[in-house]
């Protein structure tokens, strides 16, 4: 094998082979994957605590969790979700055209957040904290993890936002995005029934 | 210094350390590993000699109180899983191969990992920060039980074990980065007419072993997100009088541990097969099998965790389920090991130095996987839980699997990676050295753990019944060895880092392999190579009968088309 | 498909026989027996955390091999006449010249 100089001009990427799915798609799913093992994983420990100690649920003298409002919240990030699906959709199109599903989305989603927030506050008045035993710590933790990984998906949202509007935004990107985003909303129910249900 | 690289058009840091390049990313891991690797032989060093020679100031560490002897056991292990098996096996060989052998230029996220090194290398300043803070470094076994783990009025070490466990938990995301990164590129760009069955069996074994990582970590995260706040903002997770459960964590550890075993073993393996096709000069037994087992291996690993909790206190109906799992896995485990042997079986053997390395894994694994099944069945497990006995079995495990299989790797990738040869006598006295004093640490240790040597003893001397002379000696023995092997090293790395500089050039296919790797120029540029193959045949197409060649790369186009009075194809 | 059931069932079946065992207080592995209720938390939670990665590495590889097999018929479809040619990535000649190199 002759060592010429080798030209590494980067060779534009010439698809050397159709992917079955774009890299950001694959590389997001097996994330998604990866943090689903981490929430189920939480769900059991929680489930587990929850059996072991017997009786009622949440232990007598705690506050029970605001589970209507909290329905009501649901929704709202169901139709958040929705409105990703629909940006998805429209930006297959034109992608300028995903713009205002995009901000729909992105409102929902932060006014979910908000919500949530709100609930916190509330929650603390009511004397449940962290410390205040497994029925609080596994409330916040869980439900903060989601919280989390929900500010994380709207940061995403916010870039795709801004970088329709000006006309940026590549498809790989919305497609990593929405994955993101549609894991962040439909693991909610779950957690939804396992917490407050 | 900077004048002799003004030619190059980016800075040393550019290219060094800031570099989105495979090949150097894959260095920067093998490098810190090797660090890394040094620092836990040290520690393994300080606290043998404790065992050994009870009580005596030891050279170069000084006398080892209590409180260091647990930290040092601890990091020991942690640092030998966490900060040398991993990386190397998978992050410095998945990084440096994963492009070159399917034939492509870089990963398919090349800056994603950059800072995937990035955060591990962050992951080992916390952990080495960890042994400076008040009340040093983490002293409550690699396992973390809660509650020695979780409060600090039992650990001692308040700052210590957070840190140890913020350590873990970074390390695991700069790994979940890297195993994203390796999925994705080996699924989307392989070399033209690579399909399935073309792909190297080492390449496969890395996407496999990162596919379970990253399926088993997320709840080891979880539970040490939940000891961390246990630790830190007084939550009471894993605080039975609290309304929590310490076996919680041992399940949420164990989830990860098991399959992290396999997780490690498999490149290993997978390196292993790779040099034994290439120094038998045979095809290797069962291609397919191999990958069929390989994916057994990877299910099963989840169904067998709870065998390190038989003496936990778990529920005996879950513990007779996990007996049988647990032999169960043993299956794939020996296959692979046959398909080993039945390459070997009537090749052409050439016994250089990785050869000998990968050798010498069949053989010594074999005796780690074989203990493992006295401890599988849970009845016996009763006696041997936490004895020497378990020592002395994963480390017959783990010594193959990250030093003899890590050394056959890097003799046989070597002239790769840097563009010259190994010297063939100071790696055959290194390893004839190293895996002879290896046996005389552990079958030692063997006969002390069935004498009834628990394995979390500071001072035998305190116990009478185990304090007899000729367990006494054994540990000495044990010990001596440990100072044997471990100077051993000093051949190596006297050998690595002179051979960069003064070895013999390499040419591009020294060992006449087949894979894609051995067609880049040694060591390859950035970019690889100067054409990117198409790929013709699978990767093992040695001793072709009807060619004069005993290897045929994978890139070669078909003979008829190169030279149309070649003999018709045989072997196709 | 039917032969692997077929093994599958005995090992299955044996694995729920062992099911049946009863807590011993003597024995070290049974250790203080919990309420039964903790312990069936801790067996169900066993087996989802065990399935799901399970279910979930299938869910991903099966989508992936399903879009291949379509991928791999549209492009049968699409251009047949090419399908099975992999594209000359360089001149041949060039890669001749290698070869006499490396021989
Ligand atoms: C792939 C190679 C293997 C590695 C790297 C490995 C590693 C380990 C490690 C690190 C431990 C000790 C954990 C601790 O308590 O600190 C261990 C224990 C154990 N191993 Fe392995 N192992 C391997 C293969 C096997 C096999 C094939 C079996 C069974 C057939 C097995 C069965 C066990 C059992 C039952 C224990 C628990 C013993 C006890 O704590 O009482 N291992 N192994
Ligand atoms: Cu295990």
């Amino acid at each position: 094998m002759t060592t010429v100089a080798v030209s590494v001009a980067p060779r534009p990427g010439s698809p050397r082979r159709t992917p079955v799915a774009s890299n950001a798609v694959v590389g997001m799913a097996i994330f998604i994957a990866a943090e689903v093992m981490f929430f189920a994983a939480l769900a059991a420990a929680f489930t587990i605590t929850r059996i072991s100690a017997g009786g009622t649920w949440p232990p007598p003298g705690q506050p029970r969790l605001p589970v209507e409002a909290t329905a009501a919240n649901t929704a709202v990030l169901l139709a958040s979700g929705i409105a990703m699906v629909i940006a998805g959709r429209r930006s297959a199109v034109h992608a300028a055209r995903s713009t205002s599903a995009l901000g729909l989305a992105l409102a929902l989603g932060a006014a979910f957040v908000a919500l949530q927030g709100y609930e916190w506050v509330g929650l603390l008045r009511e004397g449940l904290t962290m410390r205040s035993g497994p029925h609080g710590s596994f409330f916040y933790l869980i439900v903060g993890a989601h919280a989390l990984h929900a500010v994380a998906g709207i940061i995403a949202l916010a870039v795709a936002f801004a970088r329709a509007r000006s006309g940026r935004l590549a498809q790989t990107y919305l497609a990593g995005a929405r994955l993101y985003w549609c894991f962040v909303v439909l693991l909610w129910p779950a957690l939804y029934w396992r917490v407050y249900l | 210094m900077s004048d002799a690289h003004a030619h190059h058009d980016e800075g040393w840091v550019k290219k060094y350390l800031w570099s989105t390049d495979h090949k150097i990313i894959g260095m920067q891991y093998l490098f810190t590993g090797m660090l890394m690797a040094l620092l836990g032989g040290y520690f393994a060093y300080a606290f043998r000699m404790q065992l050994g020679f009870p009580n005596q100031p030891v050279p170069g560490f000084g006398l080892v109180s209590p409180n260091e002897y647990n930290a040092l056991v601890t990091n020991h292990g942690t640092i030998m899983i966490f900060w040398v098996a991993m990386p190397v096996l998978i992050a410095a060989f998945g990084n440096f191969l994963i492009p070159l052998m399917i034939g492509c230029d870089d990963m398919v996220f090349p800056r994603l990992n950059r800072l995937s090194y990035q955060i591990f290398l962050v992951s080992a300043l916390v952990l080495l920060a960890s042994f400076f803070v008040p009340g040093g470094g983490f002293g409550g076994a690699w396992t973390a039980y809660p509650p020695l783990s979780s409060q600090a009025k039992f650990s001692l070490t308040p700052a210590g074990s957070t840190l140890w466990l913020l350590a873990v938990a970074l390390e695991f995301v700069a790994f979940l980065i890297g195993g994203i990164n390796f999925v994705t590129t080996v699924m989307n760009s392989r070399a033209p007419g690579m399909k399935w069955h073309d792909i190297p069996v080492v390449i496969w074994m890395i996407v496999i072993a990162s596919i379970v990582f990253m399926a088993s970590v997320g709840p080891l995260v979880a539970g040490a997100v939940m000891l961390l706040m246990d630790q830190q903002f007084g939550t009471g997770f894993y605080d039975p009088i609290r309304g929590g459960d310490p076996i919680l964590w041992q399940h949420l550890f164990w989830f990860f541990g098991h399959p992290e075993v396999y997780v490690v073993l498999l490149p290993a393996m997978g390196i292993v097969i790779e040099v034994i096709a290439v120094f038998s000069r045979k095809k290797v037994f069962a291609y397919k099998m191999v990958l069929y087992t390989a994916f057994a291996t990877g299910i099963l690993s989840f169904f067998v965790w709870a065998h390190h909790q038989f003496v936990a206190g778990i529920d005996p109906r879950m513990a007779n389920v996990f007996t049988v799992t647990t032999l169960l896995i043993s299956v794939p485990i020996a296959e692979m090991l046959f398909v080993t042997i039945a390459t070997l079986y009537g090749g052409s053997i050439r016994l250089d130095t990785p050869m000998l390395w990968a050798v010498a894994f069949v053989a010594e694994f074999l005796l780690g996987g074989v203990t493992g099944i006295y401890l599988g069945s849970s009845g016996s497990d009763i006696y041997f839980h936490d004895t020497y006995f378990v020592l002395a079995h994963f480390h017959y495990t783990f010594v193959p699997i990250a030093i003899i299989a890590v050394f056959a790797g890097i003799t046989y990738w070597y002239p790769k990676m840097f563009g010259r040869m190994l010297d063939e006598r100071l790696g055959k006295l290194h390893f004839w050295l190293t895996v002879i004093a290896f046996n005389f640490i552990f079958i030692p240790l063997f006969i002390t753990g069935a004498a009834g040597d628990h394995r979390r003893i500071y001072d035998y001397t305190k116990f009478p019944d185990l304090a007899r002379p000729e367990l006494q000696n054994l540990r000495a023995l044990a010990t001596v060895a440990t100072v044997v092997m471990l100077s051993a090293q000093v051949i190596f790395l006297y050998n690595f880092f002179k051979s960069m500089r003064s070895g013999k050039r390499a040419e591009a296919n020294p060992w006449q392999a087949n894979t894609l790797e051995w067609l880049a120029p040694s060591p390859p540029p950035h970019g690889n190579f100067a054409e990117l193959p198409t790929v013709h045949r699978g990767p093992y197409e040695y001793s072709v009968p009807g060619r004069d060649l005993d290897y045929w790369p994978q890139s070669d186009p078909p003979e008829d088309d190169a030279a149309p009075d070649a003999a018709p194809e045989a072997a196709r | 498909m039917r032969r692997a059931i077929a093994g599958a069932a005995p090992v299955a079946a044996l694995l729920a026989a062992l099911m049946v065992t009863l807590p011993v207080l003597a024995c070290p592995v049974c250790g203080t027996p919990k309420n039964e209720a903790t312990q069936q938390a801790f067996v169900g939670s066993t087996v989802f955390l065990s399935l799901l990665p399970l279910a979930m590495i299938g869910g991903l590889v099966g989508a992936a091999v399903w879009r291949i097999r379509r991928l791999e018929r549209e492009a049968a479809t699409e251009a047949p006449p090419r399908a099975h040619a992999p594209p000359g990535d360089g001149p041949a000649p060039v890669a001749d010249a290698d070869r006499a190199t490396t021989r």
